[in-house]
């Protein structure tokens, strides 16, 4: 099991160092990593006009992120991202744990049950984990989707049905 | 003698005279009837940075305009305080329609054209205007675009053959369902809203191609006229150029032309990735002799 979860997480920061999407195998053959010569030149002359503005003419880069009025849609986004980064840090705690923790689950779980933890917080601590699977795993296929071209028409709509039902599905896994 | 000297100077007689009072009267009363609504004064406030000082630090300048006295659209309020407060304000703007894209910039923290962004009329809030998001400043909302148009210089926005067509000599005929394919896409005026709303474009716009650019590569990619649609594509193997996208969609929130540069993209992404077709192009290619 623990072997099984190292071994999972190990692919799992591959795919987070390497930064690709849910479509990878795809968009590894999709994507290489020679440029074509025009977009060589481009990056040069791009590099170029960096150095100018920041040396040359010293202008300022105007403000962005504390200024823009954040759209619901990146919101979706930022999620997305967010809870990616919440099951990594899940997995490194847990599998670590689980590895620690072979053959004494009886015992670990009859601790816990002494120590008498009001109901809500368990149920919270439960929902803080089972929200981000339930929302990564709803939004990945989202993301297969849009990376084959499709469901750029409603996709407002869709984002809210896929948080509504994220947080279903959540509830009802915390409860079983 | 005074008086006598004010009356030879004025030589209207009594019915004229009586007009004339009746006249300025009505005027007067328009004029009490104008100050007596209340003045609605918004308070607006300016992103500024001017070049000749550059270790002065950008700062935001608050103007106040009176909302009756002055136009519906956010560019009503910024040319109107040029024209009667401060003449050093600097900013682009040509058409006041919305067409030639010139006034991009950041109202109320939206990428928008300033000339068909009406102005919100609650007066408790200020109105906060920037230039376009993460871009070197030249002076106050003018933003240096050499990079954009560099990045668009580089995906060929024109018109590439393989077979031999002589100028002036044929018609190159398109259908109405191939002309469709360009809708949504031809109606791009390139004024950089999407691209500076798109926080992939905030870090790496040097390498990232950015939602405007790309959605006009496309649009030669399925031109039925092109022919070249596959070596466009070829370029956008890399990581950074077209796969830095992540599908934030702010692009398409932030289009005040209302079209979907997400959407190009994806379907560009579909096509490197082979999961999705080229466009069937049912167009002739080279029309038959015009006569």
């Amino acid at each position: 099991m623990s072997i099984a979860l190292l071994s999972l997480s190990r692919q799992l920061l591959a795919r987070a160092l390497g930064r690709q999407g849910p479509l990878a195998i795809t968009q590894q053959i999709a994507t290489s990593s020679t440029v074509t010569p025009q977009v060589a030149d481009y990056r040069a002359k791009a590099a170029q006009w960096v150095a100018t503005n920041e040396n040359c003419y010293k202008r300022p880069v105007s403000p962005h992120l504390l200024i823009y009025k954040i759209p619901f849609q990146m919101w979706s986004s930022g999620f997305h991202r967010i809870t990616g980064l919440m099951l990594n840090g899940m997995l490194y705690t847990a599998g670590p744990l689980a590895f620690l923790a072979t053959g004494h689950s009886a015992e670990i779980l009859d601790y816990i049950y002494a120590m008498d933890i009001p109901s809500w917080f368990i149920l919270s601590v439960k929902l803080f984990m089972a929200w981000p699977i339930s929302y990564h795993a709803f939004n990945g296929i989202r993301h297969l989707a849009w990376d084959m071209g499709k469901g750029f028409e409603n996709y407002r709509k869709i984002s809210a049905a896929i948080f509504l039902l994220s947080f279903i599905t959540a509830f009802g896994i915390i409860l079983l | 003698m005074f008086r006598a000297i004010v009356n030879t100077a004025t030589p209207i007689n009594g019915a004229g005279r009586l007009i004339f009072a009746q006249i300025r009267n009505a005027a007067a009363q328009a004029s009490a009837a104008k100050t007596a609504a209340a003045p609605r004064t918004k308070t607006v406030s300016i992103y500024r940075w001017n070049p000749e000082e550059p270790s002065k630090k950008p700062f935001l300048q608050e103007y106040k305009i009176d909302l009756n006295e002055c136009g519906p659209m956010v560019l009503d309020a910024l040319l109107k305080i040029k024209n009667e407060q401060d003449p050093t304000l600097a900013f682009r703007r040509s058409c006041r329609e919305g067409i030639c894209g010139s006034c991009s910039m950041n109202v109320d923290g939206r990428n928008t054209l300033a000339c068909i962004c009406k102005i919100d009329e609650s007066t408790s809030k200020p109105l906060k205007i920037h230039p376009l998001p993460h871009m070197y400043v030249i002076k106050d909302l003018v933003p240096d675009f050499t990079n954009f148009y560099m990045q668009y210089k580089m995906i060929e926005p024109y018109l590439k053959r393989k077979t031999p067509t002589p100028v002036g000599d044929k018609q190159l005929y398109q259908s109405e369902e191939d002309r469709k394919k360009l809708d949504g896409m031809y109606e791009c005026i390139l004024c950089a809203c999407c691209s500076t709303s798109c926080p992939s474009y905030w870090w790496n716009a040097d390498k990232y191609l950015g939602p405007a650019v790309l959605m006009q590569a496309y649009k030669w990619i399925v031109d039925s006229r092109d022919e070249y649609a596959n070596e466009r594509l070829e370029q956008f193997r890399d990581a950074f150029t077209l796969y830095r996208c992540h599908t934030i969609m702010n692009c398409t929130e932030a289009c005040p032309k209302g079209l979907n540069p997400g959407k190009a993209i994806g379907e560009m992404k579909g096509l490197l990735a082979k999961t999705a077709t080229m466009p069937h192009k049912n167009s002739a290619t080279v029309g038959v002799e015009y006569k």
